[in-house]
């Protein structure tokens, strides 16, 4: 890879008007709900300390929760790459089957979807924006709102074209063209799949956090439900995790997200003669796979180790002023933003991370912004330096 | 933009030179003609900035003019300015008498000041990974200010500020204090000759308000000088940036940000910067919504 495709990339997406005004409205949207964060400050300062304990036991940790969520009747798995996160994926999923979505960027990160497609089953993105960016086969511009960069004629247009829904170019309207769509999908689903906000390792109890409820329908209604999430998620305790969750959703820009839902086990009945029995009215299994990927090594990087603290609530994107300008564009193929140059680093393509980490301003505004404070500057000169001390050495 | 030629053009002005742009003799100059004494308690140090300001201005634009038409890049890379250009540079308006100014309020209040030469600190190189120069600059810079005999170095823009005061005791052995020459201002209870009046809009530098969190002291000192302050949108922690550090390497992302950031700060026709970057960076932008940027240190030059 090449410095001047990354310039030409950004230099694409400066010149996009359409992308500029969708970032503009979400920024001002965010900005006004800013004080939610602010709300829960205090709460975030003792979740970062959560994650100073956490990251250095992280792999005693993910084993815990490993063995909290088979202790519970669920299966749990540690994978140690992305190729083998999709290995044990598709051999759960296997061909020919259903299956129903919910937004993850650790799925994005194996590139999950992909993987099933290719080995021959229906997969279906069930979040709006994920869904639309599915529909449109670009990528999650944002954390929290992928499809950030869309208007609604886009929306509408696409939907006309790939659904042959009958709509207009109304919100309510798209919204409801959505539901219908995906209502058949989740009742006829063989396997649902859902990331986490986080996992508490004493008691295996995992919880995502949502507005749609299809993470509660993606996690409810198939017979299999499999959770992807980083081990980075992990927890020392249920409380933690809590604590954890409404930091996320809090610095998100919301009081409290609609919903918050928490897995512990596959679904169970104990109700004839008291013989406990799985598959009640929601998934009969439950596997967890636990994604390493990068995640171990950079916690034992003296610089680098920060960026595991990231809850991905995407506030630092919403506040960085590159990103205003150039969107998911910027950051790497999966994760954006400043936070997405070092998260490219630790999962993805480092040589692809040291040539997005010069559009970096240091300019410090994601560190204010950000619920545990992490210090981006920090990181991405880091990485700078190491590209330079790299290419010297060769 | 070819970075590796651009960080290469860099480290060879760098050896060259002893700045990022490859001007020679050009880092001092706002200090002639001020007679001040070679030893003292408290040393000034301008890092380099306010001398480099009005090449930094025209190179950044002739870098996006080069960016936007896709030729002639390696020429007009940092360091190879032609004869021609430097003088039109030279004959433009720049920062030197804003870093007067400062020397002049901080003599009003009885400050033992020295200078003890002036050179470039380094921060860019640290930014851009550079660390071994960064190491090399910040000795030189400290042997310098060490023959002045002060136990105190008060810098003029923020950038300097934190080079000297967070970055040098990480790479070097360095014990002076480091004081931004607001903050010296502040503490003395500064007062001005003159008092302005009219209101203007403060742009808080990123490294003045987050790094050094020097936010209500600019203010004071404003309000002092007779100004009403106005605040942008985003201002004082949250302030945004001006998109002047990556004006090298992404010259045309750089502008967009300066663009964004100026329309913000359309609030009154008369902007306040703190920083030589951010003045370099914002005047063009800010001018096309016809805002008039001026430099703290200016302000302090009309007041004193
Ligand atoms: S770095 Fe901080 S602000 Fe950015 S997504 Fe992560 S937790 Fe949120």
């Amino acid at each position: 890879m090449k410095f001047s495709e990354v310039s030409s990339l950004l230099a694409k997406a400066s010149r996009d008007r359409v992308l500029r005004t969708g970032l503009a409205r979400s920024i001002k949207s965010y900005m006004g709900k800013r004080r939610f964060a602010e709300e829960a400050s205090e709460l975030a300062s003792r979740v970062r300390e959560a994650k100073e304990e956490a990251i250095p036991r992280l792999k005693e940790l993910a084993k815990q929760a490993a063995d909290s969520i088979e202790d519970n009747g669920g299966v749990a798995y540690i994978a140690r790459t992305a190729e083998e996160a999709r290995r044990i994926a598709g051999e759960l999923v296997g061909s020919g089957k259903l299956v129903v979505k919910a937004k993850s960027m650790t799925t994005e990160e194996v590139e999950l979807r992909e993987h099933l497609e290719r080995l021959g089953n229906e997969v279906w993105e069930t979040d709006l924006g994920e869904f639309i960016i599915q529909l449109l086969g670009s990528k999650p511009m944002h954390f929290t709102s992928p499809a950030i960069h869309v208007t609604r004629e886009e929306v509408a247009e696409l939907f006309r074209r790939k659904l042959n829904a009958k709509v207009g170019d109304s919100i309510p309207e798209l919204a409801k063209a959505a539901r219908e769509f995906l209502r058949e999908k989740f009742l006829r689903a063989d396997v649902g799949v859902t990331g986490a906000n986080a996992i508490a390792a004493d008691s295996g109890m995992i919880f995502t956090l949502e507005n749609e409820a299809n993470v509660r329908l993606a996690s409810a209604l198939p017979e299999k439900h499999i959770v992807v999430a980083g081990v980075e998620k992990v927890y020392r305790t249920s409380i933690e995790a809590w604590m954890a969750v409404e930091v996320t959703m809090r610095y998100a820009g919301y009081k409290s997200t609609s919903y918050v839902n928490v897995v512990a086990s596959p679904s169970k009945t104990g109700d004839i003669e008291k013989t406990v029995v799985y598959g009640a009215h929601g998934p009969r299994e439950l596997h967890v796979i636990l994604v390493d990927n990068g995640r171990y090594k950079a916690s034992e990087d003296p610089v680098l180790k920060e960026a595991l603290y990231c809850l991905r609530c995407g506030a630092c994107q919403y506040m960085c002023p590159v990103f205003k300008i150039t969107g998911g564009y910027w950051g790497g193929k999966v994760y954006v933003g400043g936070i997405g140059v070092i998260w490219t680093a630790i999962t993805g393509s480092i040589e692809e991370a040291m040539l997005h980490s010069y559009a970096c301003l240091l300019c410090g505004r994601c560190i204010e912004a950000c619920p545990l404070k992490i210090d981006q500057p920090k990181m991405i000169r880091e990485l700078r330096r190491r590209r330079l001390s790299s290419l010297k050495a060769r | 933009m070819d970075l590796s030629a651009l960080l290469k053009g860099i480290e060879e002005n760098a050896r060259r030179s002893g700045n990022p742009l490859g001007l020679k003799g050009v880092i001092g100059r706002w200090a002639k003609g001020l007679d001040l004494p070679g030893k003292g308690r408290y040393v000034i140090y301008s890092g380099g900035l306010y001398d480099l300001a009005r090449y930094i201005k025209l190179s950044s634009r002739l870098l996006g003019v080069a960016e936007s038409l896709k030729v002639g890049k390696a020429a007009l890379r940092a360091g190879r300015l032609g004869s021609s250009l430097l003088k039109a540079a030279a004959r433009g308006r720049g920062l030197e008498a804003a870093a007067r100014g400062v020397v002049r309020a901080l003599q009003k209040c009885g400050v033992d000041l020295a200078y003890a030469g002036d050179s470039y600190c380094g921060v860019l190189y640290y930014d851009l990974g550079l660390d071994e120069l960064f190491e090399e600059q910040a000795k030189a810079t400290a042997r310098m200010l060490a023959s002045s005999g002060a136990s105190v170095v008060v810098a003029l823009d923020p950038h300097t500020a934190y080079a000297l005061r967070e970055l040098y005791p990480k790479f070097i052995e360095w014990s002076m204090e480091v004081k931004h020459y607001v903050e010296l201002l502040y503490e003395l209870g500064y007062s001005p000759g003159v008092k302005a009046g009219g209101s203007v809009v403060l742009h808080d530098a990123c490294y003045m308000a987050r790094f050094l969190k020097l936010v209500e002291e600019p203010r004071w000192l404003l309000e002092s000088l007779g100004y009403e302050v106005l605040e942008p949108e985003c201002s004082r922690e949250l302030t945004g940036c001006c998109g002047g550090p990556i004006e090298a390497v992404l010259p045309g992302l750089s502008r967009e940000v300066a663009a964004e950031r100026a329309v913000e700060l359309a609030l009154s026709d008369s902007v306040v910067v703190e920083c030589p970057i951010c003045w370099s960076a914002l005047s063009e932008q800010a001018g096309k919504l016809k805002l008039k940027v001026a430099e703290l240190g200016e302000l302090l030059e009309a007041g004193a």
